[in-house]
């Protein structure tokens, strides 16, 4: 549609400085001047035309034209093709051959020039496309300039998909004219090993100076992306050396504390069954109990042990549901049932009914393990309180105990590595210091924090606070 | 009742040994398979009473265990599993168990829930005839839509109403959140995680005024509640 109005056009150009030249031609006879000098007035039409017309076709036509108006209205006979004048046939060959000559070499130029001034531009996209990349950082900041770009220079629907080995949490993303139906082609996107991903086009056709264009997005956004893959890589290898040293330091803590009572279970075993009837009934009996408390000690530790292999990426992932605070405090009270000493624990719920969003078995177990310490680690005659209670936009969880309170040389610490309770040599229950380690990790994973502090009347006083949303009952 | 059949599907020796002396010594009468399918054999030729299920069969998927019984039978299961998520529960409940115990357990506990199930089977005759439920100081009277404490009257929101009808006729057993979903708000959206909870603290303050200690209704977070047997 678009060449056909252009060449319309051009022919009217042809056409109108035909007319202009004959008709100036025509006035300037009249008063007298002679025909050699009216052929100037036609070369300059065709000269004109070379510059305001493109390619030679219209050139040649202008000549031709030119040669076959001057013929008709200045040689002898006037009117007519015919040419009677042998000099005039030497004069219109020599304006065809002048003609030809300055419209070819004029129209040369002008291709030269446009050629140079695309390449020009060319230039100054593809500067722009490599400044865009440069100071992006993010898979999908760079695939969306990337997008952008292919967009607007292109004019194609386009879509990138990356691998995902490597860019793990990438969706595919795809500019909105994008059309599946109507995929021009599929591209690798090549990094510096191996293929990133890939970007499908969509739409009618590229032209080879866009596609030009188009590949130079393509290679800089690879070149951004294998530089972010190896950001995104090294910080992925950092996560794992932390958590793996988190997880081994853990084990190693414990490890150590499971050997003990296993011992203790085998040693009890084997007398019970070597020496049945050789060891009175009473003692029988005590063996066996040894068994049963150093197994739930057991069972304890290695839930624990269970919690702990579910930090990933350095942190605990947890799988949080709107859990009624009530149903917390009592599951945390019925596992305490089992323990000795829970007659001291006192327990006092909201005057509310409050929902709070948590991994329920995780936080239950938080709580498990204070109330466990504030029962084991606080002395003999303590009491221990638990409460629960909305400040604000908060859920506070407190667990209180009226006992030695925290030594001040660990209060700073309890939460960061594994500290076990030095304080009070009279504890007989034994500590693997992990309890603390992982209520920590829990409660941030819940994005809460958890504090200890010793009460001004004595005791320590754990301190849960989980964010709370208002419209979380009535939503 | 006569003397209670139990039949034990489990695979590992050690715990076969224990459970077998345990459960003889308290006067139950054994059954013991060790695979899915002789489980399932000793199911239709034994006539048992009450079945004891472990998920982790060499030959067959627990879970799929439970759904063959539960397309003839609806005796008792109690399933006892080293599997520990709540997803593990839920599917096993869902599929029909009774209730759920994760290794380790204790003997004790054991036989309690075992004694809840033979409750559970006593009731299953005299429902029909007795829709008046006493469980301690509670008394509801499922025809005529009342729930007492002490004699005195409880009032309950229709929900809550439903909710608690749902445990007590199910009183022993534990319910998941999805059946209670399924059961009390129908398929409508409004019976979203949220509002169970709320509708059941509220209840469970209606219940248990001034103590934190459960006596009617247990929690099994992430899983469902259960309601007091005795």
């Amino acid at each position: 549609m678009k060449r056909i109005r252009n060449q319309l056009t051009n022919i009217m150009v042809v056409i109108f400085i035909c007319t202009l030249s004959t008709i100036i031609s025509i006035f300037l006879s009249t008063n007298g001047i002679g025909k050699e000098n009216l052929l100037m007035i036609f070369l300059l039409g065709v000269l004109i035309s070379t510059v305001i017309t493109s390619g030679y076709l219209y050139v040649f036509m202008t000549s031709v034209a030119s040669v076959f108006l001057f013929n008709y209205f200045f040689t002898e006979p006037l009117y007519t093709f015919e040419i009677s004048d042998r000099q005039d046939i030497l004069l219109m060959s020599f304006f065809l051959i002048v003609a030809f000559v300055c419209g070819t070499m004029s129209s040369k130029s002008r291709i030269q020039s446009r050629k140079a001034k695309q390449n020009e531009k060319i230039a100054q996209v593809m500067n722009e496309i490599t400044e865009s990349f440069l100071n992006l950082s993010g898979t999908e900041t760079i695939v969306k300039n990337g997008i952008k770009y292919v967009q607007k220079l292109v004019n194609c629907g386009c879509r990138v998909e990356l691998d995902s080995s490597q860019f793990e949490n990438f969706r595919p993303i795809e500019s909105e004219d994008f059309d599946e139906k109507k995929i021009l082609n599929i591209y690798p996107i090549k990094g510096i090993s191996n293929e990133i991903g890939t970007i499908l086009l969509s739409g009618e056709r590229v032209d080879s100076e866009n596609y030009i264009l188009f590949k130079t997005v393509m290679y800089q956004m690879a070149l951004v992306l294998d530089r972010e893959y190896m950001y995104i890589e090294r910080e992925r290898i950092k996560l794992a050396m932390e958590s793996e040293h988190l997880k081994s330091a853990l084990l190693r803590s414990i490890s150590h504390d499971i050997r003990t009572p296993l011992t203790g279970i085998i040693g009890a075993g084997t007398i019970i069954r070597d020496n049945y009837d050789k060891i009175s009934e009473e003692e029988v009996q005590k063996l066996a109990g040894d068994i049963c408390e150093e197994a739930s000690w057991l069972v304890t530790t290695v839930q624990n042990i269970l919690d702990m292999t579910r930090i990933t990426d350095g942190k605990l992932t947890v799988n949080t549901e709107y859990e009624a605070v009530d149903d917390l405090l009592m599951q945390a009270v019925s596992r305490i049932n089992n323990c000795v000493g829970k007659e001291r624990l006192h327990i006092k719920r909201p005057d509310e009914i409050i929902l709070v969003k948590v991994d329920g078995k995780l936080f239950v177990q938080v709580l498990v393990n204070l109330i466990d310490n504030a029962i084991k680690h606080s002395g003999t005659d303590t009491m221990v309180w638990l409460l629960a209670k909305r400040e604000n936009d908060n859920v506070i969880f407190e667990i209180a105990d009226d006992g030695l309170g925290i030594d001040n040389n660990i209060i700073d610490t309890l939460f960061g590595s594994f500290v076990t309770m030095p304080a009070h040599k009279a504890d007989k229950g034994r500590g693997t210091g992990l309890g603390l380690a992982i209520c920590h990790a829990i409660i941030e994973a819940h994005l809460g924090t958890i504090t200890a502090e010793n009460r001004k009347d004595g005791g320590a006083l754990f301190r849960i606070s989980l964010p709370y949303k208002e419209d979380n009952i009535n939503e | 009742m006569n003397e209670i059949h139990i039949l034990l599907v489990e695979d590992d020796l050690k715990i076969i040994n224990f459970l077998s002396l345990a459960l003889k010594t308290s006067g139950y009468k054994l059954s013991v398979a060790s695979s899915g399918k002789s489980g399932i054999m000793c199911f239709c030729t034994e006539n048992p009473n009450i079945i004891l299920l472990d998920l982790g069969m060499p030959d067959m998927d627990g879970i799929d265990i439970i759904k063959e019984i539960r397309k003839v039978s609806q005796i008792p299961i109690l399933i006892i599993s080293a599997r520990e998520q709540e997803a593990d529960k839920i599917e096993a409940l869902d599929a029909g168990a009774n209730d759920y115990m994760t290794k380790p357990f204790s003997t004790g506990e054991l036989l309690a829930r075992i004694r809840v199930m033979e409750r559970f089977i006593e009731r299953d005759t005299s429902f029909q005839s007795n829709p008046v439920v006493i469980v301690g100081d509670l008394k509801v009277d499922i025809e005529r839509h009342r729930v007492f404490i002490e004699e005195e009257e409880i009032h309950f929101t229709q929900m809550e109403y439903k909710l608690l009808i749902l445990l007590v006729k199910n009183r022993g057993k534990v319910i998941t959140h999805s059946q209670i979903k399924k059961e009390v708000w129908g398929y409508s959206e409004t019976g979203d995680a949220k509002s169970i909870r709320v509708c059941m603290a509220s209840i469970r303050r209606k219940l248990e005024k001034d103590s934190i200690n459960s006596r009617y209704i247990y929690t099994e977070i992430g899983v469902g509640y259960r309601f007091a047997d005795s």
